[in-house]
């Protein structure tokens, strides 16, 4: 038998070598596009419904969201939905327009509860301390923390009290 | 192919103080050709590096079955650029535009298996970029997944990310 391909016309048996990756390495893949695409893979087999759920980053940068209402409950459900006993290393979240405190407390306790080491927060929002967890966040490595008040003049920024986090080597405010 | 890659890194510069690393590696591609790297290419590589270091350097031909001769030489040169620091923006675009949907598949595939995170890293991203706004159908066929739903489970599913479409702008078309 004459064994000698073109490996060219390998490509043709298009087989899944993709799903039969381990779930680290689809998850590789996961984290480098948005969260809503990442989400959608759930749809394309059931080697991927629940992959997303495993994230260990999140993204949640978002001009798309018309409504305060709309943002809230998308970051509610895939919070809520995420896998609770996964560690969120890394969490990034962006908002041009105000989010409500809650929203960001939640967000804010989400990530140190699943010992959060990597925070890039960059918000407006009308929140008067941030919670006293984060402030003594045992995990963090890195954070940036741009969260600013809207006033009547314009906007002031935040800033924390103190800091207890023995284990940062980054910080940006 | 191979000895244009051998002569192109006779240039680089060879750790003395270890006698392993002076012995070229050569790599055997899945259909059995050989690539001959300086050892210092061998060591972007770490399941190659390791094999080498398990042998005490004594073993320096490494047998890659899962990577064709048609792969391989991307990855060489983008473990050369590795090495002399020349990863640049622009350096990943050329490179990527060489490439077909396929080829960024193996190389994926191939990074993985070599253990090359920068390289992973980046193609990682090229897929996404890739995959990124295009239909489940797209994506489907994109990896070569069949799909293992039910017509029923399927709508279920997508009728479940209700959610996921709220105050959302439509995907973009699919540009295929």
């Amino acid at each position: 038998m004459m064994k000698k391909e073109n490996p060219m016309e390998n490509h043709i048996d298009n087989k899944d070598r993709i799903s039969d990756l381990p779930d680290s390495l689809l998850l590789h893949i996961l984290s480098f596009l948005n969260i809503k695409q990442a989400i959608h893979t759930c749809v394309l087999s059931t080697r991927w419904i629940n992959l997303w759920k495993y994230l260990p980053t999140l993204s949640l940068v978002s001009s798309q969201f018309t409504s305060v209402e709309n943002f809230t409950e998308f970051v509610s459900q895939i919070l809520s939905l995420r896998d609770n006993s996964t560690e969120l290393h890394s969490l990034r979240f962006r908002r041009n327009i105000a989010v409500e405190p809650s929203l960001l407390e939640m967000i804010l306790e989400y990530a140190v509860s699943h010992n959060v080491q990597r925070l890039d927060i960059g918000v407006k929002c009308d929140i008067q301390h941030f919670p006293t967890c984060l402030l003594s966040c045992r995990t963090l490595t890195s954070l940036d923390l741009h969260v600013s008040h809207p006033t009547v003049y314009g906007t002031t920024k935040l800033f924390p009290s103190s800091l207890n986090m023995p284990l940062l080597t980054r910080l940006g405010l | 192919m191979a000895e244009e890659v051998s002569s192109q890194m006779n240039s680089l510069s060879i750790s003395e103080t270890n006698p392993s690393s002076s012995a070229t590696i050569s790599l055997v591609s899945g259909d059995d050709i050989v690539f001959k790297v300086e050892p210092t290419i061998a060591k972007e590589m770490e399941t190659v590096q390791s094999f080498i270091d398990e042998t005490d350097g004594k073993i320096t031909t490494i047998p890659l079955p899962n990577i064709s001769s048609h792969d391989l030489p991307y990855v060489i040169e983008y473990c050369e650029k590795s090495i002399a620091g020349k990863i640049t923006k622009e350096f990943e675009a050329e490179f990527v535009k060489k490439l077909n949907n396929e080829e960024v598949k193996e190389l994926f595939l191939a990074a993985n298996y070599l253990n090359i995170k920068k390289l992973l890293d980046f193609l990682s991203q090229v897929i996404a970029d890739r995959i990124a706004n295009k239909s489940v159908e797209y994506v489907r066929r994109y990896f070569g997944i069949e799909n293992d739903f039910t017509p029923e489970e399927e709508a279920k599913l997508r009728e479940e990310l209700a959610w996921t479409f709220t105050g959302v702008d439509p995907d973009d078309e699919d540009e295929n």
